[in-house]
């Protein structure tokens, strides 16, 4: 490993928030993912499209959560401000522990309000300028669930979205750690948010064949890495995760989920869809990430995987993993259960990693029935979670444009 | 009728909270001008008359309101 002349400062996860197609909530959602019970079911948004099934996020009461403001807000926005109430509840700083104009916030999102521009989109077409809501612009924006998370919680630090497509969730967390070790910000609140779930991204998703078409039975239409696989299934929701400095934590005796150990960024410069066959880019930045962590691909306990039970990706990740690790180390893809949740999955799946690295529990990749022939031997944890400690571990994420993202967590 | 139907979604919609006074301009009722323009989309929409700027700002009462909407031939969805 690559000595370091400066001594950077240890970064730690001090709260977690998610809504989730597993549950509203991390508590829930941890639950489920842990019973590995998909949530892949029939979505009457989706009705008469050719695929009417997705990962929905239930139970999601905006106005009781969010108020008069959840008005305002795009499902992206409602999405994130929950997830991010919800992460510094769990934080739980003591009046004067943070200084407002030194917390900033990261919020990746692939697509932010597609929902509200195809709805003022269609008022405008079908009725006229005058049928246009007048908070289309500030409800759409892609910068505006960060902003909102600012405003909701009164932080005055920078606050701004990043866009790398699925990677968007992971790119935000390892430019947290960046703006931590940098000391430009003394706590950052990092995360994802998507509201992906509409008839537009449907179709755009199927008409590039990248989506499940197991309509009669979509409970068992995200299966990772199986060998039946046919397509990933659309999720929404967010996640955030509250990053502090482990010296200021520990001054105030306060819990850490995890160490945010390291991340490495690349681009696959190779096509607008398809990863790169030999997964280099990924490769490249699965090594820079380990390297950024100081530690070696063996000390590496799991590996939470982007996989989104895609034919094609899933195969590369497989190779990948092998190439990197062996194949002696369990891998996880949560998607089973949770969908591709698209911009926010990066997030919520370093918020389960987090999970895994503090209590020693790998959940299983729900559906995974039959390993892929065309495949290395891998170990899949599937059926049932696995207890085992985990020290260190990884968290993958790939995103149309050739985005690699990858984050290192490891135990307090 | 109109100012049952205002104060309705003022408190349901902008969540305006308690008994609305219809004497109250929406300055004392607290809804920001980004709200008014909403209101104002939202009562074009849903009534079919036209709301425009000058009718519709923050010294504006909710009786105010209720007169322009009456004169100009809303109606009010059952």
């Amino acid at each position: 490993m690559k000595s370091r002349g400066l001594r950077r400062p240890e970064v730690v996860i001090t709260g977690l928030g998610m809504v989730t197609p597993a549950g509203v909530g991390t508590g829930q959602a941890w639950k489920t993912v842990c019973a590995g019970l998909p949530t892949a079911a029939a979505d009457p948004r989706l009705e008469g499209m050719a695929v009417d099934f997705s990962c929905a996020v239930r139970e999601f009461d905006a106005d009781g959560l969010l108020g008069a403001e959840a008005r305002r807000m795009d499902p992206f926005t409602q999405y994130a401000t929950a997830a991010a109430r919800e992460a510094v509840f769990d934080a739980a700083p003591a009046a004067g522990d943070w200084d407002p104009a030194r917390v900033g916030v990261l919020m990746g999102t692939a697509l932010g309000g597609h929902a509200t521009w195809q709805e003022q989109g269609a008022r405008l077409r079908d009725r006229g300028p005058r049928a246009v809501n007048p908070l289309t612009v500030p409800k759409a924006i892609g910068n505006i669930a960060a902003a909102n998370v600012a405003m909701e919680l009164g932080l005055h630090g920078p606050a701004l979205s990043l866009s790398t497509a699925c990677a968007s969730g992971t790119t935000a967390l390892g430019f947290a750690l960046d703006l931590l070790r940098a000391g430009r910000c003394d706590v950052v609140l990092a995360g994802g948010t998507e509201a992906g779930v509409s008839p537009l991204m449907s179709t755009g998703f199927d008409r590039l064949k990248a989506l499940s078409r197991r309509r009669d039975e979509p409970a068992v239409a995200s299966r990772p890495f199986d060998r039946q696989r046919d397509g990933f299934v659309l999720g929404e929701g967010a996640a955030v995760l509250v990053l502090e400095r482990a010296v200021d934590v520990r001054a105030r005796g306060r819990h850490a989920y995890a160490r945010l150990l390291g991340y490495g960024e690349s681009s696959d410069a190779h096509h607008l869809t398809a990863p790169h066959p030999d997964g280099l880019g990924a490769q490249l930045a699965l090594r820079q990430a380990l390297e950024d962590a100081e530690i070696g691909p063996s000390d590496i306990a799991f590996i939470n995987a982007h996989a989104t039970s895609t034919p094609q990706g899933d195969a590369i990740e497989a190779r990948l993993v092998e190439q990197v690790f062996g194949n002696a180390t369990p891998v996880t893809s949560v998607k089973g259960v949770t969908g591709h949740m698209l911009g926010a999955a990066g997030a919520v799946e370093a918020a389960f990693t987090a999970l895994s690295v503090e209590q020693g529990i790998i959940p299983p990749t729900a559906n995974f029935g039959e390993r892929d022939p065309g495949t290395p031997e891998i170990d899949i944890v599937h059926g049932a979670p696995r207890h085992t400690p985990v020290g260190a571990a990884v968290s993958n994420s790939f995103g149309f444009g050739g985005h690699n993202a990858v984050v290192v967590l490891g135990t307090v | 009728m109109y100012v049952t139907y205002l104060t309705t979604i003022l408190n349901t919609v902008y969540k305006v909270p308690g008994t609305i006074d219809p004497e109250n301009s929406f300055m004392e009722l607290g809804v920001d001008s980004l709200s008014l323009a909403e209101l104002g989309a939202h009562l074009e929409d849903e009534l079919g008359v036209t709301v425009d700027e000058e009718d519709l700002s923050a010294v504006t009462t909710v009786s105010g309101l209720a007169v322009l909407l009456e004169s100009r031939g809303a109606v009010i969805p059952a």
